[in-house]
């Protein structure tokens, strides 16, 4: 077989393996349907006018119509997407350790670099596909509490809210190496917790849209000019957790 | 001279507190079952690790086919078919998938999955289960799955760890069948196993192994074949001043 046919088997592998993933499964089923009724649902209390749930919610958030609706969807992606789709890809790599189903990506003809690069090359299109799914749902509830069909401007928002997810996916990708080196999925999902509270602690000390892995969200969130700076920083550290977690893989031993 | 299906030559892997294999020299030759025997501990799964390249040596050579393992090309390993521990079985995956999985992985084209699939679901006795997922099937039918994983596409070298783990005599005798095939064809095999009386019935040459070396062989045709093991390990054990279980076994 052709270098070309082997990563098709690996993609096909890895696409087989994550669509009979329950919890994998779960996981973007919550990241689409969860976070556009999450949002539907601030929109709906914002929309009673309760005081105490507007100032909880933000200034944006409480914003009647799908102004509200959008900022709250794009907030609640914010940080569900990076543990999500973090909870996902440690879900893809530190499974096959836990379940002991790596030895069976020994001594074969794919090799195990080609096996983990399919991983998450498989990771980032489901990123993307949620990237799409959720602008959609969040259109679904839109329409279903009566705002009517999006305008041009709303247009951009879902936009940038179907980046922000991608974005997410790229400051997910070092969990992949997490769940490598600690042969598991919870240091992958550690990461993503330490990851998301790390970009929050920045933030609130006055790390700008300058920071990596808050960049995204300020950007999304029209916090501040975006970047370019910040998005090549990310796109750097992505670079180089999935070159790191492919060489975990191709050097890995089974002596623990 | 014929080259062995795989040789493994002073190879060497210790763990920390000083298990693991010492200067170990072993081949499989085509048409051959070398069986594997030994006590808990005594070094079969280390050696079966360092020679499908699951664990580096820290000395000696593995070689696979006449290729050093350390510069093997991927498709050496298509025609190496393995079991060691755990079988290949994504548990929210129908047992066919699995299977489609395993061939994929050893390099079988797409448009040849099918048949191969096919042939190793009959041979292992699970072509009824093709659909069910196999978190459903009971232990021993997700031995048989591993097994018919390992027996995708008549590989030349087979290489189990356990083979008969978890399965029914029906499933033993499929598993024996299977080997004496194998071997026929001129493959290699190598099995480790507790199960004496079973090495036996099908191995050509039994090497025993014991605190991490190669310590003897055993004739398959030996009669009362524990005893003569268990003489052999308490010679090494006594030879080396340590005590083991051998001695009570024996008196």
């Amino acid at each position: 077989m052709t270098t070309g046919s082997l990563l098709v088997s690996a993609l096909w592998i890895e696409g087989v393996k994550l669509r009979s993933s329950r919890p994998a499964r779960t996981i973007l089923v919550l990241l689409v349907v969860g976070v556009a009724a999450l949002a539907g649902a601030f929109s709906l209390v914002a929309s009673h006018g309760d005081p105490a749930a507007i100032a909880k919610l933000g200034p944006t958030a409480a914003l009647p119509g799908w102004d509200g609706l959008l900022s709250g969807a794009t907030q609640v992606t914010a940080a569900a997407a990076v543990l999500g789709l973090g909870v996902l890809v440690s879900e893809m790599v530190g499974r096959e350790f836990t379940d002991g189903t790596v030895t069976n990506v020994f001594a074969v003809a794919l090799g195990r670099g080609l096996v983990v690069a399919a991983k998450l090359a498989v990771f980032v299109a489901a990123a993307v596909l949620v990237a799409v799914a959720l602008p959609a749902a969040v259109v679904g509830v839109g329409m279903l509490l009566g705002f009517g069909w999006p305008a041009a401007e709303q247009g951009a928002a879902l936009a940038r809210l179907a980046g922000l997810v991608v974005l997410s996916g790229l400051v997910a990708l070092p969990c992949a190496w997490a769940a490598s080196i600690g042969r598991g999925l919870l240091p992958g999902i550690g990461l993503a917790v330490g990851v998301l509270v790390a970009t929050q602690v920045a933030v609130v000390a006055g790390a700008g849209v300058w920071f990596p892995t808050a960049a995204p969200a300020l950007w999304a969130l029209q916090q501040g000019e975006a970047d370019a700076r910040a998005f090549l920083g990310l796109l750097a550290l992505s670079a180089v957790a999935g070159a790191l977690t492919i060489r975990v893989w191709t050097r890995l031993q089974l002596d623990r | 001279m014929t080259t062995p299906r795989l040789s493994l030559h002073g190879c060497t892997r210790l763990f920390a507190g000083g298990a693991g294999m010492r200067d170990v020299d072993l081949e499989v030759l085509p048409g051959e079952i070398h069986a594997l025997v030994g006590l808990n501990g005594a070094g079969k799964s280390t050696l079966m690790r360092v020679a499908l390249g699951m664990l580096v040596t820290s000395a000696g050579e593995v070689r696979v086919a006449g290729e050093p393992l350390a510069s093997m090309a991927g498709r050496t390993w298509s025609s190496v078919g393995h079991l060691i521990e755990n079988p290949l079985a994504y548990g929210g995956i129908t047992v066919r998938r699995n299977l489609e999985i395993g061939a994929r992985l050893r390099g079988v084209s797409p448009g040849a999955v099918g048949p191969v699939v096919d042939a190793a679901a009959e041979r292992l006795g699970i072509a009824d289960y093709a659909k069910v997922e196999a978190r459903r099937l009971s232990l021993g039918n997700r031995q048989r799955l591993g097994l018919a994983v390992a027996l995708l596409a008549e590989p030349v070298l087979l290489v189990l760890d356990e083979p008969t783990n978890a399965l029914d005599p029906s499933g033993v005798l499929l598993l024996r069948e299977a080997l004496l095939e194998r071997a026929g064809a001129g493959g290699g095999v190598l099995v480790s196993s507790h199960h004496l009386d079973e090495v036996a019935r099908v191995a050509t040459r039994i090497s025993v192994m014991n605190a991490g070396r190669v310590v003897g062989s055993l004739d398959p045709a030996t009669p009362e074949i524990e005893r003569a093991f268990f003489a052999l390990v308490l010679a090494d054990d006594q030879a080396r001043g340590a005590s083991g279980t051998a001695a009570g076994v024996l008196r």
